[in-house]
């Protein structure tokens, strides 16, 4: 398979979109909380591992999902942070109005986002490092070493990260009632806080 | 994905905290989109391989063509991550970041109320007029190297600064409206996939303007200072609490970093920010390389922010910028700098301007 990656046999990418693109795309929604950007993203990470395709190590035989989970987990980083944004982070960015755009949809899709703000605010305490790793190793079911593959870093950098998270939630859920997050009065849901580092790269 | 078998420990640790976690479902996408993405990646596919077809001789594909615009980007970068780490350790070494911003050598005060700072951007402008800048042609890449230290923090906790790393940008010139804005690439330690190229993308397309700015856009901007402000001031958005000064001040700063423009378009973008409420000048700063240089800085209560940016205190050329942030009403805090370290113009995306040298 690697081998026909590589090469940039047709057939072989029709297989990799098959058998990864529902994993990625739940993976990007995770990361990102937001449906259009997570359809992008992962759109973007198949188009990407097709031009990157040469590098791809020729000689391991393991699966390709670290791989494109790498790609992805970088473009979700990428799709909400300009060089602006990126400096000053979040924080500074005054919280849009969580768009109301379910007004159409069906109460099932409400459920969805209500869910979906759930899962990727639950990150909200963690760093970047280890939400990627939650979100790689908990939620894509990713092992240590793959997901140390996909980022880049050592097994052992996986480890502490991922303990240093289930010590900070564990430390969490013990808090009975959680603190009200602190926003700066404009957040005042739940919502608008899951939004808040959507919103970045629009402005 | 499971398959690969994970020590007992590992896995446990994992399980534990996914018991501490939301039960994340499993989405997925209308079919009719999947097909959609699919068709266009097939299509990226089949136009690589016609291209190969059609710039191949019949008899051999072995002695690969190296003509199609694909393989062409991809050279650069193969070759480019062997001397990007050799120039990182040089950054390294080079780079020691004081962090505070103190130290202030104490200059002279002019008396006005903003300390100076319209005076001191009226000779800025003028000095970007002094300079000479060769226009940019449609087609080629604004190339801009920097070093970048970013919030690493958490949505809601406190601000922490991580480490300083490079980042390099090659901005596309293109009149057209573009979802690829360019390449970049960032290296450095905790940087998702370090080193390598990657595409510059914007969510939706844009076409040359504030949010991408390229050469011809910012040579066409007017250049009498009291109008240029009137149209930053209408094609900047303010949401929250973000004063509509402070959101111009920050656009103009961002149209600072990663541009090349004319010298008459900079000195209006300099003389403009002369007439925006509040500004003050800071008689020393320090930018994200440890460069010491005059600033100007803005701060919005309202958001409790404030930005700097900082000048070479002889030359009067852009050095950098600093962000701060107040998150838990405890005093501003630096939550991002930056300092550029090369401006200039290629022809090709990915490429080392061609006098590039190790310490460059």
């Amino acid at each position: 398979m690697r081998a026909r990656i590589r090469a940039g046999d047709r057939e072989a990418f029709a297989d990799l979109y098959e058998e990864y693109a529902r994993a990625i795309y739940n993976h990007a929604l995770r990361l990102t909380g937001d449906w259009s950007l997570a359809e992008e993203i992962m759109s973007d990470t198949f188009l990407t591992a097709w031009a990157t395709r040469e590098r791809l190590d020729p000689d391991a035989d393991a699966p390709l999902g670290p791989w494109l989970y790498g790609i992805a987990t970088n473009k979700a980083h990428n799709a909400r942070r300009g060089l602006r944004r990126r400096l000053a982070f979040l924080a500074r960015q005054p919280a849009v109005p969580y768009v109301d755009d379910f007004s159409e949809e069906t109460a099932g899709r409400i459920d969805d986002a209500r869910q979906l703000v759930r899962i990727h605010s639950s990150l909200a305490e963690l760093r970047r490092p280890e939400r990627d790793v939650i979100a790689l190793c908990v939620w894509a079911g990713l092992d240590y070493a793959q997901a140390a593959e996909a980022l880049g870093v050592p097994v052992g950098t996986v480890r502490s990260r991922l303990s240093r998270a289930r010590a900070k939630l564990r430390r969490l859920s013990q808090q009975e009632t959680p603190e009200p997050r602190s926003g700066r009065g404009e957040v005042s849901s739940e919502a608008a806080f899951a939004a808040l580092p959507l919103r970045e790269e629009t402005r | 994905m499971n398959a690969a078998h994970p020590s007992g420990s590992d896995r446990e640790e994992a399980q534990e905290v996914s018991r501490l976690l939301p039960e994340a479902p499993e989405w997925d996408l209308p079919r009719g989109r999947h097909r959609h993405h699919k068709d266009i990646l097939m299509q990226q596919i089949d136009l690589h391989h016609e291209s190969v077809a059609a710039a191949t001789p019949p008899h051999g594909r072995a002695s690969a063509a190296p003509t199609p615009l694909r393989r062409r980007l991809l050279r650069p970068a193969v070759a480019v991550p062997v001397a990007a780490l050799a120039l990182t350790g040089a950054l390294a070494a080079t780079l020691t970041f004081t962090g505070d911003d103190h130290g202030a050598t104490p200059v002279a005060q002019a008396p006005a109320s903003d300390g100076g700072a319209t005076v001191l951007l009226n000779q800025i402008a003028d000095a970007s007029l002094r300079t000479d800048t060769a226009p940019v042609k449609d087609g080629q890449y604004v190339y801009v190297r920097s070093t970048v230290r970013s919030n690493e923090g958490t949505f809601a906790g406190p601000v922490e600064l991580g480490a300083p790393h490079r980042r390099e940008v090659w901005m596309a010139q293109t009149s057209k409206p573009v979802k690829t804005l360019g390449t970049m690439k960032e290296t450095g330690r905790g940087v998702p996939m370090s080193g390598q190229l990657l595409p510059y993308k914007s969510t939706d397309a844009l076409a040359p303007g504030l949010e991408s700015p390229t050469y011809a856009w910012l040579a066409s901007l007017p250049t009498d200072p009291d109008q240029l402000l009137d149209e930053l001031y209408a094609g900047t958005r303010t949401g929250g609490r973000e004063s509509e000064d402070q959101a111009v001040f920050e656009k103009i700063g961002s149209l600072l970093d990663e541009t090349v423009m004319p010298p008459k378009n900079a000195a209006a973008l300099y003389k403009a920010v002369a007439r925006i409420p509040g500004i003050k000048r800071i008689p020393d700063a320090v930018d994200a390389a440890g460069r010491h240089g005059v600033g100007v800085a803005r701060q919005d209560d309202r958001s409790a922010s404030r930005s700097e940016w900082i000048f070479d205190s002889e030359s009067l050329t852009y050095l950098g910028s600093r962000s701060y942030l107040d998150k838990d009403g405890k005093g501003m805090k630096l939550a991002g700098t930056n300092a550029i370290l090369r401006r200039t113009v290629v022809d090709k995306s990915g490429t080392m301007p061609a006098d590039t040298t190790a310490d460059s």
